[in-house]
This record gives C-alpha cells, sequence and structure tokens, in this order.
C-alpha cells in the first residue's frame, strides 16, 4: 500500500511548505551576502570578546572563534540561533498541526475509520514531518553553496552539511516531542506549550553550561549541545553526535506510536 | 451471524456516562434504527464499534471481530458516516474520495461515480465552497462507494434537502436489498419508521427498547371515536371493558382510548346500533417520545 496518509499531509500543506522554503532560501542567502559588511571588521571582533562567556556561547563564538571570519559569522549569525529556531518553528507547527490539528478538526474520525492502523498513520505523519523538514536542510544547504563564493566564503561542503543537519535534527528532537505529546493527548496547547518551553528551556541551559560547573556533566542530556558543539561549521559532519541525535528521534516516535495507540480519539 | 453484538458495553469518559450495559444483536442484512435524544449514547456506542474509542468494560464484536483486537479487519468491511462530519477544507470531493479509497483500495469507481451523479455532487469542488448539505453527501458518498457488508450512519440525512433524503433512502434501501446490513442513528422518527424494520430506543445511556417498528404500532393506544344510533351506552357501562381508558360520552358519541387488542370493545358493542367507528392510531412519534423521556419503560 503506498504511503497516502503521508501524501495527502504533504499535498495538502504544500502553499504553507512553498512559503516556508522561499523564506528558507532568502534568510539564509541574506545572512551569507551580508558577510561582506563585517568581514575585515576586527573592531567588532575586539568588542565581542569583552561579552560574557554566557553571551558568547550563546551567539556561537566560544572557543575562540572569531565573528570576522566566515565560520564565525556563520555559526553566530545562523546556525547557533536563526536556523534551529526556523526549524523548531516550523517542525513543531507541522507536528502539532497534522496530529492533534486532525483530530480537534475532527477529519482524524473519517481517516481512522478507514483500514488503516494507528501505529501507520502517526508513522506517516512523523514521516511527512521528517521528509519536510528534510527539505528545508537540503535547501539551505543548496542556498549556502550556492551564495558562498559571492560572500568570499571558503567553506567546504562538509561543514555546511555538517552545521545544517544538525540543527536540522535538533528541531527534529523537538517536533517529535510535540508529536509524541500530541498523539498521546490529543491537545494542540499541551504539545505545543511543553515542546517549545522545554526547547527554550534547554537552548538557555545550553547557553549557560560555561557559566556553571554544575551543568557541565546535564549538559550530555541536551539536544543542543549535541547539534551545536564543536561547531559543525569548524569541524563538518560528526557522525556519532548525528546518531546520538537520530536515536532520540527515534525514541520519541515510538513513543507517540504508543501514546496514539492506547488512548480514546476526540471528535 | 449477527453483524453487531454488544455485550454489556459500557463507557465512561473519566466519570461522566457515555453507555452502560448494553446488550443488543443487529442481525446481518437487517436495517436497525438507533434513536435517541441527543446526549443519549448514541455517538458513543458508534464510535466503540470503529475503534475510536475503548469500553470501559463489556465488548462489542462487529461482522465476528472484536472491535479492539481486531478493528481493522472490521474497518475494511464497513463504511462509516461520522455524525458530526468533518472533510479536508482544501481538498476538492474527487481528492478526498480518492483519498479514501486509497485507504481502502479496490474501491468500484464506478459505484461511486453513480452516487456522485445521482446525489447530484460536483466532484471538482473544493470542499471549503460546499454547503453543508453538499458536504454531507459527500460523506453518504464515501460511506457507500465501497458497498460494504455493514454500513453504519450517524444522522445521515442531516442538513440534506427533502429530494436528497429521498435519494438516501433509496440507497439505504438498494444496499439493504443486496443482503447488507445498515446501523443507522437518527432522532428524525419517520425516517426510521420510513427505513429501519427494527429499532433500538438509547436514554440516558441505557437501552431502554428492542423492539420492531410494527409491534410498537401494534401496540400503541389508539383513540377511537363511535357514533352510536338510539340508545347510546352510558359511560359507565363501557369503562369495565378490558383495554379501554378514558371514556367519554357526550350524547350519542365516545370518545375512548383501547390498549392492545380490540376485541373486548368489538364484542361489548353488539348490543348497541353503532352507526360507525373511526380510530386514530398514535403516531409513533408519541411512542417514542414517551420512551425518550422514561414514563412509561414498560409500554
Amino acid at each position: 500500500m503506498l504511503p497516502e496518509t503521508l501524501s495527502r499531509t504533504l499535498r495538502n500543506r504544500r502553499r504553507s511548505l512553498i512559503g516556508w522554503a522561499i523564506a528558507t532560501v532568502l534568510l539564509v542567502g541574506l545572512i551569507v551576502v551580508s558577510y561582506v559588511a563585517i568581514r575585515g571588521q576586527e573592531s567588532f571582533q575586539a568588542m565581542l570578546e569583552d561579552y560574557p562567556d554566557f553571551v558568547q556561547q550563546i551567539l556561537g563564538l566560544s572557543g575562540g572563534l572569531s565573528i570576522t571570519s566566515p565560520a564565525g559569522y556563520l555559526n553566530s549569525q545562523l546556525f547557533a540561533n536563526t536556523l534551529p529556531l526556523i526549524f523548531l518553528i516550523f517542525l513543531i507547527a507541522f507536528a502539532v498541526r497534522e496530529t492533534a490539528g486532525e483530530e480537534s478538526d475532527g477529519t482524524l474520525d473519517l481517516a481512522l475509520s478507514h483500514p488503516i492502523t494507528r501505529e501507520r498513520f502517526i508513522l506517516e505523519k512523523f514521516a511527512g514531518m521528517t521528509l519536510a523538514g528534510a527539505g528545508l536542510a537540503v535547501l539551505s544547504i543548496l542556498t549556502l553553496v550556492a551564495t558562498g563564493p559571492l560572500a568570499d566564503m571558503d567553506v567546504g561542503l562538509n561543514e555546511y552539511a555538517g552545521a545544517t543537519l544538525s540543527v536540522f535534527l535538533i528541531g527534529l528532537v523537538f517536533g517529535t516531542l510535540a508529536l509524541a505529546l500530541a498523539a498521546s493527548t490529543g491537545s494542540r496547547g499541551v504539545a505545543l506549550g511543553v515542546s517549545s518551553g522545554v526547547a527554550v528551556g534547554m537552548f538557555v541551559l545550553w547557553g549557560l553550561a560555561p557559566l556553571i560547573s554544575g551543568l557541565r556533566g546535564i549538559d550530555r542530556l541536551n539536544p543542543f549541545y549535541w547539534g551545536l558543539a564543536g561547531p559543525p561549521i569548524t569541524r563538518g559532519i560528526q557522525a556519532g553526535n548525528l546518531l546520538l541525535l537520530v536515536v532520540i528521534v527515534v525514541i520519541l516516535a515510538g513513543a507517540a506510536v504508543a501514546g496514539f495507540r492506547r488512548r480514546d480519539l476526540g471528535t | 451471524m449477527a453483524a453487531i453484538v454488544l455485550e454489556r458495553l459500557t463507557k465512561f469518559y473519566g466519570k461522566s456516562r457515555g453507555v452502560l450495559g448494553l446488550d443488543l444483536e443487529v442481525a446481518e442484512g437487517e436495517v436497525f434504527g438507533f434513536l435517541g435524544p441527543n446526549g443519549a449514547g448514541k455517538t458513543t456506542t458508534i464510535r466503540t464499534l470503529l475503534d475510536l474509542i475503548r469500553p470501559s468494560s463489556g465488548s462489542a464484536r462487529v461482522l465476528g471481530h472484536d472491535s479492539v483486537k481486531d478493528s481493522v479487519a472490521i474497518r475494511r468491511r464497513v463504511g462509516y458516516l461520522p455524525g458530526e462530519l468533518s472533510l479536508w477544507e482544501t481538498m476538492t470531493t474527487r481528492q478526498v474520495l480518492d483519498h479514501l479509497g486509497h485507504l481502502r483500495g479496490g474501491v468500484d469507481n464506478a459505484y461511486r461515480d453513480e452516487l456522485l451523479e445521482r446525489l447530484a455532487v460536483e466532484p471538482d469542488r473544493k470542499i471549503q465552497d460546499l454547503s453543508s448539505g453538499n458536504r454531507q453527501k459527500v460523506g453518504i458518498i464515501q460511506a457507500f462507494m465501497h458497498q460494504p457488508e455493514l454500513i453504519i450512519l450517524d444522522e445521515p440525512t442531516a442538513g440534506l434537502d427533502p429530494l436528497m433524503q429521498q435519494v438516501t433512502y433509496e440507497v439505504i434501501e438498494e444496499a439493504h436489498l443486496a443482503g447488507h446490513t445498515v446501523f443507522l442513528s437518527s432522532h428524525v422518527l419517520p425516517e426510521v419508521e420510513r427505513i429501519a424494520r427494527r429499532v433500538g430506543i438509547i436514554r440516558a445511556g441505557r437501552l431502554v427498547e428492542v423492539e420492531t417498528v410494527e409491534k410498537l404500532k401494534e401496540r400503541a393506544v389508539k383513540l377511537i371515536e363511535i357514533r352510536f344510533g338510539f340508545p347510546a351506552p352510558k359511560a359507565e357501562n363501557l369503562a369495565g371493558i378490558p383495554g379501554l381508558t378514558d371514556v367519554h360520552v357526550s350524547g350519542d358519541v365516545a370518545h375512548l382510548k383501547v390498549g392492545g387488542s380490540m376485541d373486548p370493545l368489538v364484542k361489548a358493542l353488539v348490543p348497541y346500533e353503532v352507526l360507525s367507528i373511526r380510530t386514530h392510531e398514535t403516531p409513533l412519534e408519541e411512542i417514542f417520545l414517551e420512551l425518550y423521556r422514561g414514563g412509561n419503560d414498560a409500554a
């Protein structure tokens, strides 16, 4: 059987997907091209070095990265904040809209009165979210490769891909968390509130980690650590870190299936 | 084999009542009407049959399958029209029907297209541009298009104009003639009287009555008007006859109510000159209202 629910989901969201695709390409392209204004402004770097560690970490400039270097610039302007935020918003909204959203619309009743298992339904929704997010990630990488030379950036495909995939997977972790919450509770509010709250909390903890020694170990429980440490824009694809994020995603997807299987569906 | 068997089916939503201890058997090939006021538990029962919700206790078997364990096998053989139908707004009717058909696989498009035509649905308009009556028609088509063995309809004619109600009744009748089972909930009484052979009446979560429509009518109290020639009997003379109530005589006309058989009354009238007898059957509606209110559980 073809993945009918998956294709229906992507087809019905195509206008929104096109909008997100255009916005992502424009944003990434503009940020890359704006590098020409920063390049060589060493006084800018000197000012940032006076900032506390916390701010440097949040800005993606820890570990001696300079904002005037291409990698430092991209990390501080794109990969440490803007792009993760885009993936988080897009994936969480997608997950909630396509599960709890269908439930409160009432279309879930009709779909699940057909011979499709609940497991399959929720997994096709998960696949739809993952594919849509991966599409944005690919567009982001292509835009970086295409516009990088315009701003004289000497960053390779491996670094672009590693950095983009990392933040996509951070987004996917929280998107799948939203999926699990929406599938288990049927509540848009709970899924949206809890998953974005946890995401913001984890992001702040990631920023605070260099400041508070007690957070050093707990750091390792934070998806932002596995997605941003390195950082990937200088190290390229860090397969172990990415794999770890994938494992978290798979566990959360399993939780979504389990939560959706056992409960009464609302009308 | 029975198409639907409910055994002590009970459903609570937290502490609030859904249905309580329903026992019911619907035979294969039967058209069964499920009647009750809003909130009585009709939709709860129906959604349990499709495993959209799970029983708190008791069980439901549909076409021989357990509603929880074998729900996919059930849903493969059932057509369902939800009570509050929602369709994907940005899709066209054709896309919706294609999608649902693909979820099933093997849907005969010829019958689907016939239904589109008979119900006068324009398949290439988006759902968001359809009136509620037209949406309902799309719901009816998707429930029937694969010619399922069991068709479960929750308030099927809600929002339909009389002409389309008529078509819907015909489609139900055809499914019945083809040997398929129809289980429909309704609170439109003439509708049920017309298409169902047997009805179950649910009130406040409990089945209060399961009976054929004929038997219900038979049991109905009849209002009778008798015109006598001279001399008319006195009210006291008639009041003693078994089955009679509310006897009023004015001049040569008697008004009375008879429950059950007419025989004792007819025999008692032999000594009198009877010019005419007019009977008014209590409309089925009255019987249902009585049962709904719970004023006469034993009726």
